[in-house]
């Protein structure tokens, strides 16, 4: 018999909901993006998140269903995301979940939001473990090995901005906009290496760190601005993305050493990233052993698809949530 | 016809069944912070604890605001997708009124921090004052004889507050229908837009 999952995702900026059937056949994804309010605010804004994911939810359910074709009685389980995100708009989601669930007595499964990104793997391959995934996104820098399946263990961790963050942060003082990853990481295509910008070292050898290297940024353009001499910003963006990729390399490229998984995934929206994508694709070719999934270009962004599928193998495991379980603004993965 | 209201936009969770103009079913208590922990827990109570299954509710009712920008969104939140999956009729009714109790001459006033308080006058559920976002200093100018419900501790005085859910019940002549339930969102007042209305 056929397993039909409805996720619904608020963690952040997007209001979602989404229906799939059997693990990974999407039937239903609707995604209503909040990207055009946050770039007038330079920047997610907690409180307008969570208004416009209000104004959104029940739509986004409706036309989920209308588009899959399916009623909710088909539907197994409701899943959706308990965090790590934004407090306010969690709830929305959530409260929206827990709705479905108790009015047609379903059962709920709570997920962190992160399995999704990882699980959105699926879409483009079978999983196979133990598993590898580097998690690069605007809140997150994380290695987690999974020996099986639903398993997680985080072995390294950023010590203090997520990658993605960085990213924005430096293309703020370049005055591209938000969100700045997408335009780093096309500005960066016609830098050259011009200027020198460290390449920062961490105690734990699967850690990362990124405040040094933007600081470096902004020391970087400060000098330059003092001395009246031209900012070339697609070298700054090469320079700067070129340091911070490589410590991401240079990490993941020991994890697979010491770890040595079947597969090794990206998840996360910083996964978009061209260079990124190119600079993993070369390191993959030292091991033949070692299968590398890169998730489609939709998948890094935020979507409930993702969550579905994360969901259906949740609930294979038979993961289900009960009336008190509230947002978790920084849920842990294990 | 069962219906069922909903507050969550101040500290209290309130629910109630309401069948045939009789409360079948209530819950009240302060809940500060955890209305969305505990909203379907005692949704799931009170309608088993009456035999009664969530989808024969028929009607819903939830206060709109102004309040805690988290709190009203939990109601509404719930009653926007009962009302699009399930074909309930909505209702909102102002947080403001709903706290002034069908009283005669009642000004609610309610915390809206940074010496700043939500207000409203209310005559049996007739708005006398709009609610608006007001320094407490002109609040208090305001009040003039009305009775108050609501943060008293602004002023000085002990918090009143009505039963809420018999507050829902007598005022249900002032029930708004929702037309469009995908277009409702919440009456945050942010900006200090009031102004009397005249009679
Ligand atoms: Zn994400």
């Amino acid at each position: 018999m056929s397993k039909y999952i409805l996720a619904i995702e608020t963690s952040c900026d997007e209001t979602a909901c989404a229906i799939v059937k059997d693990n990974n056949q999407i039937l239903s994804n609707i995604v209503s993006s909040q990207i055009n309010v946050h770039e007038l605010y330079g920047g997610v804004v907690p409180e307008v998140a969570s208004r416009i994911h209000i104004e959104n939810i029940s739509l986004v359910i409706e036309e989920a269903l209308k588009e899959a074709k399916i009623t909710i009685d088909d539907i197994d389980a409701i899943a959706v995301t308990q965090g790590p995100g934004l407090i306010g708009s969690l709830h929305v989601g959530i409260q929206a979940a827990k709705t479905i669930a108790w009015l047609y007595n379903k059962p709920i499964i709570p997920l962190h939001h992160i399995v999704g990104h990882i699980y959105a793997n699926k879409f483009v391959d079978e999983l196979e473990f133990p598993l590898l995934a580097l998690v690069v996104s605007g809140g997150h820098t994380e290695l987690i090995y999974m020996e099986k399946e639903y398993s997680f263990e985080v072995i390294g961790t950023t010590q203090d901005d997520a990658i993605g963050e960085a990213y924005d942060k430096v293309a703020r003082v370049l005055g591209l906009g938000y969100p700045g990853g997408p335009k780093i990481d096309n500005l960066a295509k016609t830098g050259k290496e011009n200027y020198t910008l460290p390449i920062p070292k961490v105690e734990n050898p699967y850690d990362f760190s990124f405040s040094g290297l933007k600081s470096a940024v902004i020391q970087l353009i400060n000098r330059l601005e003092r001395r009246n001499e031209e900012i070339i910003k697609e070298d700054v963006a090469y320079s700067f993305q070129e340091s911070a990729l490589s410590q991401v390399l240079k990490i993941t490229d020991k994890a697979l050493n010491d770890y040595k998984p079947k597969h090794l995934v990206l998840a996360g929206g910083v996964a978009a990233n061209s260079r990124l994508r190119e600079l993993m694709q070369d390191m993959i070719l030292k091991y033949p052993n070692i299968k590398l999934t890169i998730p489609p270009l939709w998948c890094c962004t935020d979507n409930a698809a993702m969550m579905a599928v994360a969901g259906s193998v949740a609930y294979d495991h038979k993961l289900f949530g009960d009336l008190y379980f509230s947002a978790q603004p920084s849920k842990p993965i294990s | 016809m069962l219906t069922l209201c909903m507050d969550t936009s101040h500290k209290y969770l309130s629910i109630c069944l309401i069948k045939n103009d009789e409360i079948i079913a209530s819950y009240s208590e302060e809940c500060f912070k955890k209305q969305s922990e505990m909203i379907f827990v005692i949704l799931d109570k009170l309608c088993k604890e009456n035999d009664t299954n969530p989808l024969d509710i028929k009607r819903v009712v939830v206060s709109k605001g102004p309040g805690s920008y988290t709190g009203v969104r939990i109601a509404m939140s719930v009653a926007k997708v009962m009302a699009t999956l399930n074909g309930v009729s909505l209702y909102t009714i102002d947080t403001l009124k709903l706290y002034s109790d069908n009283l005669e001459n009642c000004a609610v006033i309610m915390d809206a921090r940074s010496n700043r308080a939500y207000f409203g006058i209310y005559n049996k559920g007739e708005t006398v004052l709009q609610p608006g976002v007001f320094n407490i200093d002109d609040v208090k100018k305001m009040i003039l004889d009305n009775e108050i419900m609501g943060d008293l501790f602004l002023l000085d005085k002990e918090d009143k507050y009505p039963n809420i859910p018999n507050s829902f019940l007598k005022l249900k002549s002032y029930w708004e229908k929702v037309d469009n339930i995908h277009l409702l969102t919440p009456v945050y007042l942010k900006d200090a837009a009031a102004y009397m209305v005249k009679k």
